[in-house]
């Protein structure tokens, strides 16, 4: 019984906790379907936009750069702490992960390749997910040059109603001109930005020898953190882009810099290659 | 009324040589074969010959061009460099024959198969399948001694690891986990003209206090974080 009612409470999450329920099977990757003048994608992960725009990009090779959701609601989130662990630390508060579930968005064939069909696409794409109930609200911004950026800018809050954030790479700071690694630029960048906006913020995965083997100047005073990284990521001459994921549970953000072009490998998977030759 | 379509004109070679062919030969059929290193001048002459109802007189030509024979490493060996911020391995690399030379030449990495990375979890903010990065490097350049080449620097950051060294187990991550990639390095023979001559499976396995880092069975060995 006692079984029972403790089951009942984590299943119906009590107060402000997270709702605590097993942990689905979610895809490996998103799907995306050809059929004729549309295409689908289709994904299923506590992220699922996240996912969709992954395969998009691999895909169809845009530049899409990612800006997490800072989802903290517990309507958002959901109980993920592993059974041993909670066994093992039954004081502890545990961790979650964000609630998302199944996506799919139907949108325009690319017949021809061009930034206005990439942003009809990706427009259509993240207006279908603001429209379900998976964690987030998502918009679309573009460069010139033909990138594009999904930037979380709504989040539930304890009560479910939808608020405003702003993104963190809004944040405006302040890069003193100085000769330096683009790594190391990526560092005193996120060093700004986290005094800045009293956030943390870590890299964990980044192309580590292109950026330690390009020496870029990139400077500027009070301008969006987004401008700054793209100036030093651009500079490395190559097709890089920039998740930076978001975990409330530390809180902290987490960027990583992606660099290449995911092929088929020929196994069911997708292997990166080079996407422009060294230059001599 | 009629019109007189000319057959195609047949270029019957005659002869086919290099002038040196210690460094290429030349077979029946035009097929090239690197014998030596180093540049020489593939030779051939012939007959142009046309047949039919109306033919014109037979012209010799004798075509020559350039022939370069590169030489290609047949492997490499990894020796540690050192520690780069701690979590990170940093290597160095010897391209193999050393009778050759590969200097100003360009090698560079790709995936030959999709990585695995066993401290993932989902909705985690990091790769759930790995990848190199596709850098490049120029073999003896950048400070890099006589047919060497690096750095190459791999695994997470340092706070990446601390990130999942604090988080994962309690997603449901046992320690310790394995971040693997699939690396195959290519050697540059001209701009266009790469040959892949190794795989390597680079890792970095993540315990609750220890990272260790290897490519191609060279290991930082343990390292307490």
């Amino acid at each position: 019984m006692l079984n029972k009612m403790l089951l009942a409470f984590v299943v119906l999450g009590g107060g402000t906790h997270a709702q605590s329920v097993g942990r689905p099977q979610y895809m490996d990757r998103a799907i995306v379907q050809h059929n004729g003048a549309v295409a689908t994608v289709i994904a299923n992960a506590p992220i699922p936009l996240y996912q969709a725009i992954s395969a998009i990009r691999e895909e169809y090779g845009w530049r899409v750069n990612w800006e997490q959701a800072p989802c903290y609601s517990h309507l958002d989130l959901v109980d993920d702490t592993a059974p041993e662990w909670r066994n093992a630390h039954p004081e502890s508060k545990g961790v979650t992960r964000p609630a998302g579930g199944t996506f799919r968005s139907v949108f325009p064939e690319i017949t021809e390749s061009s930034v206005a069909n990439a942003k009809e696409a990706l427009e259509q794409i993240v207006s279908d997910y603001n429209a379900t109930d998976n964690p987030g609200k998502y918009a679309l911004r573009a460069e010139a040059d033909g990138q594009f950026f999904v930037v979380g800018t709504q989040v539930k809050d304890e009560d479910g109603t939808i608020k405003a954030v702003k993104p963190l790479l809004d944040t405006p700071i302040t890069l003193t001109r100085e000769h330096r690694t683009a790594y190391a630029t990526l560092e005193a960048i996120l060093a700004a930005l986290s005094s800045a906006s009293g956030q943390k913020v870590i890299m964990m995965s980044t192309p580590t020898n292109i950026l330690r083997n390009t020496q870029v100047t990139v400077s500027g005073r009070s301008v969006p953190a987004r401008q700054l990284l793209q100036q030093t990521l651009n500079s490395t001459n190559r097709s890089v882009e920039y998740e930076l994921g978001y975990d409330p549970d530390n809180p902290i953000y987490i960027l990583n810099v992606l660099a290449g072009k995911a092929e088929d490998d020929g196994h069911g998977g997708k292997k990166l290659v080079p996407v422009d030759p060294p230059t001599v | 009324m009629w019109r007189y379509r000319a057959p195609p004109k047949r270029l019957v070679l005659r002869q086919l040589k290099t002038e040196n062919s210690s460094i290429a030969t030349v077979d029946y059929y035009a097929k090239h074969t690197g014998v030596g290193v180093g540049s020489t001048t593939s030779l051939t002459s012939g007959q142009i010959s046309a047949a039919g109802r109306a033919t014109c007189p037979q012209e010799t030509r004798s075509p020559q061009g350039p022939t370069d024979v590169c030489p290609v490493p047949t492997s490499e060996t990894t020796t540690l460099y050192g520690k780069y911020q701690i979590t990170e391995g940093s290597f160095v690399m010897t391209l193999n024959p050393g009778a050759d030379n590969y200097d100003q030449h360009y090698v560079t990495e790709g995936n030959y198969a999709q990585g695995r990375n066993t401290c993932y979890w989902p909705g985690a903010s990091m790769p759930q399948y790995p990848s190199v990065a596709g850098s490049s490097w120029l073999v003896g350049g950048n400070g890099s001694a006589h047919n060497q080449y690096g750095l190459d620097s791999i695994g997470f950051s340092s706070a990446g690891v601390n990130y999942i060294q604090t988080n994962a187990p309690a997603h449901g991550v046992n320690f310790p986990c394995v971040v693997t990639f699939y690396q195959e390095m290519s050697y540059e023979c001209d701009a266009s003209t790469y040959y892949v001559y190794s795989q390597n499976t680079p890792t970095q396995t993540i315990g609750s206090n220890t990272v260790n880092v290897c490519r191609a069975g060279v290991c930082t060995g343990t390292i307490p974080f």
